[in-house]
């Protein structure tokens, strides 16, 4: 009787090792499988945060390119340049609220951001017009990226110079 | 006695040995079922995330592409009159222009991965390419003031074929010839070598007004009529999308300008076409709000009062009259004649030393 109490109990040591064995391999791939996805998450986070700098960047770049809102002349110059009229007219048409159209259509080139552009000389006439903004309010954390400008006046044939401010919003995560 | 009992022992011993070993296999083949059934699992799980990760690669691989072709199509959509080459892995893409409810929709879509809308931008295409190499042209679509750059996309397989017209003197095909880039396969050919190329799916044949009527039964081909107006080419008229087999005479559509133009020639059906040039009218709509808007605060803040009297001119002339114009033959018409009459205001006013008017 002892003795076969005693082989009865090998087999189940035999058994239990196996399934020891099988549950610690399947710990192994678990605990694998968990590292693995922090490190691709993280991943993610990063290439995230680089695409999100990428768009401000890229907004930036897009704004004194308009021609809704570049200065009409054939020289190059180096540093940009904008019309003040076609940048009132353009800040007037987004933030109108009559006219949806407008925004939706520089939503799409401005997505969540908000684009300022300030005159800080002369100093007798600094202003701030605030072309176009998403208003995202909750969540967001946001870039922030300058670009000097001349700003022309055609009626007063002056220029002033100012900087464009692209604040990229992004939903924190 | 005692061999008998040693027999009867050893009898005794034996049976229970050979039920202790039948034990024995059994939990040995336990085992084994055991550990193949868990390996089988743990296999298929394997299996399973290798498959899950090739997936997601070929996903990764179809947004890579889409990404580098909106950023490469965004890039080109800010510059005018450039050509390039997009290279990337063979892949299927389609290009759709759809109008919903009077408002129009344009997306493109790469095999595998979702559809991409592009609201701003303005591509003529073909429906459907396969390709691994994009040929990209644009043109500024300026109709007075600057509207949109449209974009052209073709593949190097895609031959255009331009009827000569030399016989009707009206040299239209060797002027539309010399406005597309080399790169962009092209031929100027007499009718009679169009059957050289009968056997090419991928041809589009672009004959010019009276000449069209002598293409052979067959081919589908895209005439163009041009205005009369200046006997210029690129100022506007009319295009039919021609499909053989069809005996009802599809309506013409209108074109303005040679980007308009341009646009119906790497187009490859009326529908996409008329969706496109929809979707410019609506954004001719934004900038010529913003024009007019520029120029009443022009006009109140001038001291001038030459430019205070032109500019007014101008906005109820020419500027306010178009306002929400619609896509037809008579609107482009005069679109056309006001885009010349804004052109010599433009200048007038340069002259008269006044703020320009774009």
């Amino acid at each position: 009787m002892n003795t076969n109490t005693h082989r009865l109990n090998r087999g189940q040591v035999q058994l239990g090792e196996s399934i020891a064995v099988i549950i610690i391999v399947i710990i192994l791939l678990f605990l694998g499988i968990v590292f693995w996805n922090k490190i691709s998450n993280s991943n993610v986070a990063d290439i995230q945060s680089q695409s999100h700098e990428l768009s401000v960047i890229e907004i930036a770049n897009i704004v004194p390119e308009l021609s809704e809102l570049k200065c009409n002349e054939l020289s190059v110059n180096r540093v940009k340049c904008i019309d003040f009229y076609k940048l009132k007219a353009m800040s007037e048409a987004i933030n109108s609220s009559s006219d949806a159209i407008t925004f939706e259509y520089y939503h799409n080139y401005f997505k969540n951001s908000k684009i300022t552009v300030i005159q800080v000389y002369p100093q007798t006439s600094i202003f701030n017009i605030t072309l176009y903004d998403a208003k995202l309010k909750n969540n967001t954390k946001s870039l922030l990226i300058s670009l000097p400008v001349n700003i022309k006046n055609y009626v007063n044939k002056t220029t002033a110079y100012g900087f464009i401010i692209v604040e990229g919003y992004y939903i924190s995560s | 006695m005692k061999n008998i009992r040693s027999i009867h022992f050893s009898k005794e011993n034996k049976n229970k040995f050979d039920k202790k070993n039948k034990k024995g296999v059994i939990e040995v083949q336990f085992n084994w079922i055991f550990i193949l059934i868990a390996g089988f699992v743990i296999f298929i799980f394997i299996i399973g995330i290798i498959f899950s990760q090739k997936s997601n690669a070929e996903k990764q691989s179809t947004i890579q592409i889409s990404n580098q072709i909106i950023t490469l199509l965004k890039g080109k959509q800010q510059t005018a009159d450039v050509y390039s080459e997009i290279n990337f892995p063979h892949a299927s893409i389609n290009f759709r222009c759809e109008m919903i409810e009077n408002a129009s929709y344009f997306s493109f879509k790469i095999d595998g991965s979702d559809r991409v809308v592009l609201p701003t931008e303005v591509i003529f295409a073909p429906k459907d390419i396969t390709t691994d190499k994009l040929i990209v042209w644009t043109q500024a679509f300026n109709l007075g003031f600057p509207i949109n750059i449209f974009s052209y996309i073709t593949t190097s397989d895609i031959i255009i074929l331009i009827i000569n017209d030399s016989n009707t003197d009206t040299y239209y095909a060797k002027e539309l010839s010399e406005n597309i880039p080399s790169n962009i396969t092209h031929h100027v050919i007499d009718m009679t070598d169009l059957n050289n190329y009968v056997s090419n799916k991928n041809k589009k044949v672009v004959c010019f007004a009276d000449n069209c009527n002598n293409i052979p039964i067959g081919y589908d081909y895209i005439e163009i009529t041009p205005s009369s107006y200046q006997s210029d080419l690129f100022s506007y008229g009319n295009i039919t999308f021609r499909k053989s087999g069809l005996s009802v005479t599809p309506e013409p559509l209108p074109y303005i300008a040679k980007a308009g133009l341009l646009g119906a020639i790497f187009s490859d059906t009326k529908d996409y076409y008329y969706c496109q040039m929809s979707r410019a009218m609506n954004h001719y709509e934004i900038k010529r709000d913003l024009t007019e808007r520029r120029l009443v605060m022009i006009q109140n803040d001038t001291s001038n009062n030459n430019c205070k009297q032109k500019i007014n001119i101008t906005l109820v002339q020419n500027i306010k009259p178009y306002e929400n114009i619609i896509f037809n033959y008579i609107n482009i018409t005069s679109l056309y004649k006001n885009t010349i009459d804004l052109d010599i205001r433009n200048s007038d006013l340069t002259l008269s030393s006044c703020p320009k008017l774009y």
